[in-house]
């Protein structure tokens, strides 16, 4: 990462190889211009990436810009200011380590935007809550509830597909 | 998901080279110091100038205005990365340091305020360069530092 920022173009390379594929399906999973939003979030990432102070906050800083990326574009589509918006209360979670990743990606798509995009981050892209919030803009807590929804939503909608709870 | 990106990740990074962004940065400045040359001679010509030479000048200075104006734009939007900030700031150094001893082998040469100011200006470029410099590598050492700690 610091060897990028100092201009090493091997590392630079090792470091768009490395989160190509992960930025591109967070973006597909929120829109289906994905190769155009991506290209944009990474233009804007690599723009700014010399001046990133932190290097270790890379993956929330990235996720940030891209998601930024994706709310231009949905902005544009469908001339709506914020469908990430919704607040639940805390709760259990009785799905936490039920479900793999596969079945996971398998069932997202029938999910609402703000909890596809929340179980992509925190299932799918590894990040912790603290990062989650980060990249949501949301409190840690809003991001477990929104968690906890979307585990429901997910489970409803997979026993519905026919997997068993 | 089986889908997979439209595009490699080499796209990502393509037209973002090295040698590309030092040609931009040197057509960039030799624009730049070129026109404000080229505008300077023709401020401090003693004698109107014919016709046709005013427009060769003002042509000159607008082609000059234009290539700063585009790798100044083109530059702002590619990512410069400590060690490409330090290759800019030197030559921007070298650059501004050349216009300002033409500006003032013209300001010796044809005295006048239009000279003087420009000498001014241009120094003033001068030390901007070197601030821009300094700070430059300054932070490429502090990354290095930061590679390694010990």
């Amino acid at each position: 990462m610091v060897r990028a920022q100092l201009g090493d173009r091997r590392a630079l390379a090792e470091l768009v190889g490395h989160w190509h594929e992960p930025l591109w399906r967070y973006v597909r999973r929120m829109t289906p211009n994905a190769d155009d939003v991506t290209q944009q979030a990474w233009a804007a990432a690599l723009g700014s990436l010399p001046r990133l102070r932190e290097p270790e906050r890379f993956a929330p800083w990235l996720f940030t810009i891209a998601r930024r990326a994706v709310m231009n574009q949905l902005r544009q589509g469908y001339g709506s200011p914020d469908p990430l918006e919704s607040d639940l209360p805390d709760g259990r979670d009785p799905l936490a380590g039920v479900l793999d990743r596969a079945q996971i990606a398998e069932g997202l798509d029938g999910l609402p935007p703000p909890e596809r995009e929340v179980i992509e981050l925190f299932h799918l892209q590894d990040l912790s809550l603290q990062e989650c919030a980060e990249i949501l803009a949301v409190p840690v807590g809003t991001v477990k509830s929104r968690l906890h929804r979307a585990r429901r939503l997910l489970r409803d909608h997979l026993i519905a597909k026919g997997y068993a709870s | 998901m089986t889908e997979r990106p439209g595009f490699p990740p080499e796209a990502v990074l393509r037209g973002l080279s090295l040698r590309r962004r030092i040609l931009l940065a040197l057509a960039g400045l030799a624009g730049g110091c070129g026109a404000a040359l080229l505008l300077l001679l023709w401020l401090t010509e003693p004698d109107p100038l014919p016709l046709r030479t005013r427009v060769a000048f003002g042509g000159l200075v607008a082609v000059g205005v234009s290539w700063a104006a585009y790798a100044a734009g083109t530059l702002a939007r590619m990512p410069l990365f400590a060690a490409d900030r330090v290759i800019a700031a030197w030559l921007a150094l070298i650059f501004t340091t050349a216009t300002t001893a033409a500006s003032l082998a013209v300001a010796i040469t044809r005295p006048s305020p239009a000279a003087g100011a420009a000498t001014v200006i241009a120094l003033g470029t001068v030390l901007a360069a070197g601030t821009l410099l300094r700070r430059a590598r300054r932070r490429r050492a502090a990354l290095l530092a930061r590679l390694s700690p010990d």
